[in-house]
């Protein structure tokens, strides 16, 4: 008893001294991490799930769509979908599958939320530089969009896109979601062909669409080259370009002094695609109008859209780039408007440029996971038309050719280069692939997506080149996009039909113009779903890439004091500086103004300078919190900038009327938001 | 004269090397929530960085009620902590030398450590307290002197707070307290 009772006095102790101690170090090391491990409890599912079904009228599809795209808030899309915005001028940035527009990127047309082209001389600069001499360009037409590549693979550093209207191209980061630089390609007047890059991206490819006037020797300068329009003036002196714009990834610029050119016939070029693998080294764009019309309705000729749609084949364009790239090394290009150009007749007869007949007005020219084939939509006949790049690289080794066209470029025989034609539906505009050897086409008047099967090595099954499957769409169907299509590895999963019309798929309808519509298409079981009828509110999109989320990786917030145009330090940005200097420059007195924001001051928040001063304003955002963005317009003077968190920016205007303005966070930020504000005093000039 | 044994080694190095390890880690820790707000925002105060944190952040959302600026440039205490910590570091090792040697000198020094580890959450609850009721009078938002939210779960405004003592303030009294588990043991031992 005695002896058991003093082990018992001394557990007793040694449990509780160790127990304390166990308790501190417990409690210590809980209350550290307490605050991570707070998460609230599953919520089971509510009984009357049946009900809102019922009440919703809802049918089992439905709720499995439903269940297929909802993304919960604060939870990651599986991929982002750049869309083009049409003659909006913009991108569109929309995650998949919820189909949330997430940004709508400034590119071609100003934007004010963005502070794009409202005095913030970063972006007045870009859109000045890609203006053509004649006009200050505020419209694009954007068509198709790109994204950066490394071993061919969409990388998620850098998106590219085209502008039709005026052939232009952009560089838009992915780190911050802006247009980082625009360039006018030079002797072109209009472009569909791109963007597409080269497998690292060493290039920006781009094919112009309708022939520009080309005076000898001179090429076309907008505005300044006039050649009568004759349909002998224009087989002569009309032409197409082929523009391999050189990318500088470490400084986000086109680089026009290391770029080139092909020339080409003045055929009207369609979309184009810069190969990889077997195809590595080659582009492929395709053409209508090898008819040579030029319209004239009123001039006793039939309109270009029958003239241009006579002949029963028009010619796929096959460009061997690296042997240009060889060529402009070798100093046999000219230079042209700034850009050294390879001549038609260099360009035949050093190898680069050849044709292969493809089913006449095609549309989309796209290229299978392997790098094996190039696949045509027939557009005009029901037939999407797969060719083999082994059997056209062997063809041209052979110099096996059917003849020439009249500007002397050789021409592959059909059957030579011919791997299958698919009869797929009506209109069948373009192809993308998913990671199991398949294709899809859209067919713009039969109004349906159809699924066939590709061949080896893309497809290892026993049905090669066989639609397996079709789905109709709501309506009619203009490009599609499947994840990562026209890259070596397709992710599968999803398609989007970029649909031109939606007819009576948004109740209420929105007056007589109606939206677009993106449909999201299930393609993971055998037969595809219909998931998602997303309009868009601005237009009209073409094209779209989409990229798996995790490959973008974007900034937070910038480092205080960056200049987004370089990721730079901003020059002007002196930590801890504020004021007003006035000072002459070049004979022109200028105000500089080094500014801050933050929440919810203005500093200064009185500017007081002279009627006719150049107003300079350095804005530093010195916020480092995520989405604590500020913006800053003046009243009546059109001036608007977004500075987001650690950005430094600068605003430039002349204060040419006298008077005392507003200006203010036009962001709201914080419970004194309105408070945010200050004064620009002008005072009058003597 | 005892010799030097394992015995007593191990204890000393134990309770040296948990006051030494309290270096990394901070003594008192604030977590604020906010609807708005991804991550929380995370003040440390840390014995040798002293404050750590999105102070800027911090500081913006403290201007609107009246809250001073938090600048560590403008806290002179701060750069007592490292000083304040060699001296755990040191009177630990003295004490634990003395454990079972000297016993008065033991229980002084002991007495000492105990009053110096609580020193430095009572300074600073009292330095916050001083902060909470000093309230700019110019204020946007006017808002009561308040308590300080020093240690455990709090709501004030739209923010969820939680507070706590951290690893560098319980690693050197767990240190004491190993000290004092073996002083109760040897005295049962011999007596």
């Amino acid at each position: 008893m005695g002896v058991e009772r003093k082990e018992k006095k001394g557990v007793s102790r040694r449990t509780f001294l160790a127990s304390t101690l166990a308790g501190i170090a417990v409690g210590g090391v809980a209350g550290f991490s307490v605050s991570k491990l707070v998460s609230p409890p599953t919520p089971t599912l509510p009984p009357d799930i049946q009900n809102i079904i019922k009440e919703r009228n809802l049918q089992p599809q439905h709720v499995e769509a439903a269940l297929k795209t909802y993304v919960p808030g604060a939870q990651p899309d599986e991929f982002l979908m750049f869309s083009s915005g049409g003659h909006s001028g913009q991108v569109m940035v929309i995650g998949v599958p919820s189909m949330r527009i997430y940004k709508v990127i400034a590119v071609f047309t100003p934007e004010p939320w963005q502070g794009y082209g409202y005095g913030d001389v970063k972006t007045m600069e870009l859109l000045q530089k890609a203006s053509n001499g004649m006009r200050f360009l505020t419209l694009g037409d954007t068509h198709h969009p790109e994204i950066s590549r490394t071993n061919a693979e969409y990388d998620g550093e850098w998106l590219f896109i085209g502008d039709k209207l005026n052939a232009r191209k952009a560089a838009i980061s992915l780190k911050d979601f802006e247009t980082k630089d625009i360039i006018k390609l030079p002797n072109t007047q209009t472009q569909h062909g791109g963007a597409c890059t080269t497998p690292n991206t060493e290039y920006v490819a781009c094919g112009s669409q309708f022939p520009a006037p080309w005076e000898p020797g001179r090429g076309y300068k907008p505005g300044k080259t006039y050649i009568k329009l004759t349909e002998d003036n224009f087989r002569e002196y009309f032409r197409g370009t082929v523009t391999f714009t050189r990318f500088d990834r470490a400084r986000g610029k086109f680089d026009l002094a290391n770029s080139f050119q092909i020339e080409i016939p003045p055929y009207m070029q369609d979309l184009e695609i810069v190969g990889w693998g077997p195809s590595d080294g080659w582009t492929f764009l395709n053409s209508i109008n090898t008819e040579l019309a030029i319209g004239g309705v009123l001039e006793g000729k039939p309109p270009l859209e029958i003239a241009a749609s006579q002949k029963d084949f028009d010619y796929l364009h096959i460009i061997n780039w690296k042997k240009a790239e060889q060529v402009v090394r070798q100093g046999k290009a000219k230079e042209i408007n700034g850009i050294k150009v390879i001549s038609l007749e260099t360009a035949i007869k050093e190898g680069i440029l050849f044709f292969a007949p493809e089913p006449k007005s095609p549309h989309g020219c796209d290229i299978t996971p392997s790098g094996r084939y190039v696949v045509i939509g027939g557009k005009l006949e029901p037939l999407v038309t797969i060719y083999d790049v082994e059997k056209i690289k062997r063809a041209i080794a052979d110099q096996r050719f059917q003849g020439e066209d009249p500007y002397g470029v050789p021409i592959l025989r059909f059957e030579d280069v011919k791997a299958a034609q698919i009869e797929v539906g009506l209109g069948p505009l373009h192809d993308e692939f998913d990671n199991l050897g398949h294709g899809y086409v859209s067919c713009f008047i039969s109004n349906e997506v159809v699924k066939y099967s590709l061949g080896p090595p893309d497809y290892t099954g026993d049905k090669p080149f066989q639609v397996v499957d079709r789905i109709p769409i709501h309506y009619n169907v203009g490009h599609i996009c499947t994840t990562e299509s026209n890259s070596p590895s397709p992710k599968g999963r999803y398609l989007v039909a970029l649909n031109k019309w939606s007819v009576d798929r948004f109740q209420p309808p929105t007056g007589p113009l109606l939206p677009q519509n993106f449909q999201l298409i299930d393609i993971t079981g055998e037969k595809m779903r219909i998931l998602y009828d997303m309009p868009i509110g601005l237009g009209e999109p073409h094209y779209a890439k989409m990229i798996s989320v995790n490959k973008v990786k974007p900034l937070e917030v910038y480092p205080v004091g960056t200049d987004p145009a370089t990721f730079q330090k901003h020059p002007k940005y002196i930590e801890g500086k504020l004021g007003v200097e006035r000072k002459q420059e070049n004979g022109k007195w200028v105000s500089e103004v080094w500014m801050t924001v933050v929440r919810s001051t203005i500093t200064p928040d009185i500017v007081r300078v002279k009627q006719g001063d150049l107003v300079r304003l350095y804005i530093t955002n010195i916020e480092t919190t995520k989405d604590a963005t500020h913006g800053f317009g003046v009243a009546e003077y059109n001036v608007q900038a977004s500075i987001e968190p650690g950005e430094t920016t600068t605003v430039e205007f002349v204060a040419d009327h006298p008077g005392v303005f507003c200006f203010y966070c036009v962001e709201f930020c914080s419970p004194l938001h309105l408070e945010m504000a200050g004064w620009l005093e002008v005072e009058p000039a003597e | 004269m005892p010799s030097i044994s394992i015995s007593r080694t191990i204890p000393l190095l134990a309770s040296i090397t948990l006051t030494a390890a309290s270096l990394l880690f901070p003594f008192w820790v604030i977590s604020m929530k906010a609807p708005f707000i991804q991550e929380p925002i995370i003040i440390g105060i840390y014995p040798l960085q002293g404050l750590v944190g999105d102070l800027q952040n911090l500081n913006i959302v403290n201007h609107y009620v009246g809250l001073g600026e938090i600048k560590p440039e403008n806290i002179p205490e701060l750069q007592f902590i490292p000083l304040l910590y060699a001296l755990y570091i040191l009177l630990i090792a003295v004490i634990a030398f003395y454990n079972g040697r000297n016993n008065k000198l033991f229980k002084a020094l002991l007495t000492v450590y105990i009053i110096l580890l609580s020193a430095l959450p009572v300074y600073s609850y009292m330095w916050m307290y001083r902060y909470t009721h000093t309230i700019d009078p110019k204020a946007p938002i006017k808002l009561e002197p308040f308590d300080p939210p020093f240690f455990g779960v709090y709501r004030l405004a739209n923010f969820d707070i939680v507070s706590y003592l951290g690893p560098a303030f319980f690693l050197p009294l767990i240190a004491a307290i190993v000290q004092i588990a073996i002083h109760i043991r040897r005295r049962r031992r011999y007596s």
